[in-house]
């Protein structure tokens, strides 16, 4: 985990939301939010659409002002601070360069709004067009250049000014997949090296699994968990997390003893931890489809006996790469996800041939129903 | 688009035009350009003795001089105007549009005749003066170069509006975050961002309103004072007053020129791609 710089006692954040609401007359954007982002912390925003996360991610930025709550920078009360005082750097999604200026002019434009000297400019310009791979590219306009290429000239007008926060808004959204895995390694590098903190916005999941040191996910205006990317995915805390982040099974059931599941249709399955779930109560069990073990039924020897185990019949099989998923029916009529590492498709089992699955206790997660 | 198809899309808008021009412009303006060479025989007379005259130069150079001097006040309360319009919200825009198109939808003769209401002796501005100051103020307002500039301008605004407001609004407002964002103040922002790109709709706004005005002839005619002659006025002088048709024909063709002059590179600088 991350550990924050110790002042006297007092752990500074560099950035902590308090309470911070917005509303837009009978619209809820962001309901109460609190939200403290540690310095040299990368963090993702992920949520679907008017999840919130523009939102909040504008109130930090300043082009909005929130309905309530403050907003603390550095330990400072910026909540009515103009943005151009902020000392805050935005990466856009469209990119939002100056189509009229050349790249040069482009990344200068923080420095010369700070009135900073003629020689100075350039050294810096200089150095952030090196960081992001651009060196010779000065006097290009932006229509000149690749979409990957703008974003780097919006990354380099960025961090040219060391802004204390860096706030990223879908920056990769508008490219390719190739490129957006490159520039993912690019901006995760740049984040190492600048040791900046990073507030990043999406809606992908692997993009937010593969950069942030926590992610916090939103969902109608709230924060509906935040943690590593290990936890989301490991322990959600209900439904929605389990099923935005990875695929997920989900049987319903009944509490009917101490780390044990009684579904309607009388299977009971072993979990890993009921605590916190009063027996008697309903609740639903999460296995992640690459935790279930298939077996065929026909199969001369059982190579494992698991925790939990039903029979059923291969539905359906789906070859996606490198992973193959396989949807089975089990006796009940419950359908599970299982994904598998690919193999041949004549190792692969057909539509209709009867299988064993299972899955150990300890890969269950026990969610409020 | 295509090349082809954006042509054959060109053509058929254009024709309407084409055929208008064809069969009412051409015909009348070969008679006038006829008629400037039409003495007894063929003859440059007209032209040279316009050419040479004092009150055609003095006319022509009025004429410059309102068409340029009005066009850029225009052009300074125009972008004003687009600024604000730019800010609001759509349907309040929608709305305030009819309110600036709206003298421009009303009889260049009526807004004259509102105007010697407003700006006369003993006009709406006098009056409410002479009531302030509890004295008899009769500044002349119309029948001089203030009356005319003002006749003028509230012509040539919502020309400007329309092509000044286009380029505004055309500017995505991530840019203007983002200058904000990276620290520029509002003056700052103003002058980096919002002058330089709207400047095409500016240029194409400020171009036109200029063409237009060169051929001002009602305006001169009712507002203006005596020494505000336009080479318009100076067409007419010579038709009705003089009865010199070869020296108002040429007069005619010369204008014409000078409107074709300013009016081509402004169109080919409209064409040219960002």
């Amino acid at each position: 985990m991350h550990n924050a710089t110790d002042l006297g006692g007092q752990v500074a954040h560099a950035i902590a939301l308090k309470g911070i609401s917005k509303t837009y007359g009978p619209v809820t954007a962001l309901h109460p939010t609190d939200l403290s982002v540690e310095k040299g912390e990368f963090l993702t925003l992920l949520g679907p659409s008017g999840s919130g996360k523009t939102t909040l991610l504008n109130l930090i930025a300043g082009a909005t002002g929130p309905t309530t709550g403050t907003i603390l920078l550095d330990g400072c009360d910026i909540t009515r601070m103009p943005p151009r005082e902020r000392g805050i750097g935005m990466v856009f999604q469209n990119y939002a360069l100056m189509p009229h200026m050349n790249v040069f002019d482009n990344v200068a434009y923080p420095l010369r709004a700070r009135h900073q000297p003629a020689n100075t400019i350039r050294a810096k310009v200089t150095e952030a067009l090196d960081r992001v791979g651009l060196r010779g590219f000065e006097n290009r306009k932006p229509r000149q250049l690749s979409g990957g290429q703008q974003q780097r000239v919006g990354i380099a007008r960025c961090i040219v000014y060391s802004p204390t926060i860096i706030l990223m808004d879908e920056p990769l959204g508008a490219l390719d997949k190739n490129l957006r895995e490159q520039m993912q390694g690019e901006i995760k590098r740049l984040h190492k090296d600048l040791k900046t903190t990073v507030i990043y916005v999406t809606h992908d999941q692997e993009e937010a699994f593969n950069m942030s040191d926590r992610i916090c996910l939103m969902s109608t205006g709230q924060i509906a968990q935040l943690g590593t990317p290990d936890e989301l995915y490991f322990e959600p805390v209900n439904e929605f997390v389990a099923d935005f982040v990875g695929e997920s099974n989900l049987i319903e059931g009944k509490v009917t003893a101490a780390n044990t599941v009684m579904t309607s249709d009388g299977l009971t399955l072993v979990v890993c931890s009921t605590e916190g779930h009063a027996i008697g109560s309903l609740v639903k069990v999460l296995v992640r489809p690459e935790k279930i073990e298939m077996i065929g039924r026909s199969a001369p020897t059982v190579t494992s006996v698991r925790d939990n185990a039903c029979a059923g019949t291969v539905a359906q099989t789906s070859f996606v790469g490198g992973m193959t998923r396989i949807a089975v029916r089990c006796d009940g009529g419950r359908i599970l996800r299982i994904k598998t590492v690919s193999s041949r498709a004549s190792d692969c089992a057909p539509a209709g041939l009867p299988v064993t699955v299972s899955w150990a206790a300890s890969d269950t997660v026990v969610l409020k129903s | 688009m295509t090349p082809t198809s954006g042509l054959r899309a060109q053509t058929i808008f254009m024709s309407p035009g084409t055929m208008i021009g064809v069969a009412i412009v051409a015909p009348s303006l070969s008679y006038v350009l006829f008629t400037s060479v039409h003495g007894p025989d063929f003859s440059l007379a007209a032209f040279d003795a316009v050419l040479t005259s004092a009150l055609f130069r003095q006319s022509m150079v009025t004429t410059l001089y309102i068409a340029g001097l009005s066009s850029l006040l225009s052009l300074l309360l125009g972008f004003i105007v687009a600024l604000h319009l730019a800010g609001q919200p759509a349907r309040r825009r929608a709305f305030l549009m009819v309110l600036v198109l709206l003298p421009f939808w009303t009889s260049v003769l009526v807004k004259c005749f509102a105007f010697t209401v407003i700006l006369g002796r003993e006009g709406i501005i006098n009056s409410f003066l002479s009531w302030i100051f509890a004295t008899k103020i009769q500044i002349q307002l119309i029948f001089n170069l203030v009356g005319l500039l003002v006749g003028m301008t509230s012509y040539q605004v919502p020309l400007i509006v329309l092509p000044v407001l286009a380029s505004l609004l055309a500017i995505d407002g991530a840019i203007y975050r983002a200058a904000s964002i990276m620290g520029a103040k509002p003056a700052r922002i103003f002058w980096t961002v919002t002058v330089p790109m709207s400047l095409p709709g500016v240029l194409a706004g400020l171009m036109s309103i200029f063409v237009m005005s060169l051929g001002a002839f009602v305006i001169p005619a009712l507002l203006g004072g005596p020494r505000d002659f336009m080479l318009s006025n100076l067409v007419d002088f010579y038709n009705r007053q003089v009865l010199d048709w070869p020296k108002a024909s040429a007069i005619s063709v010369i204008l014409f020129g000078i409107v074709i002059a300013f009016a081509t590179p402004a169109a080919l600088w409209r064409r040219r791609k960002f």
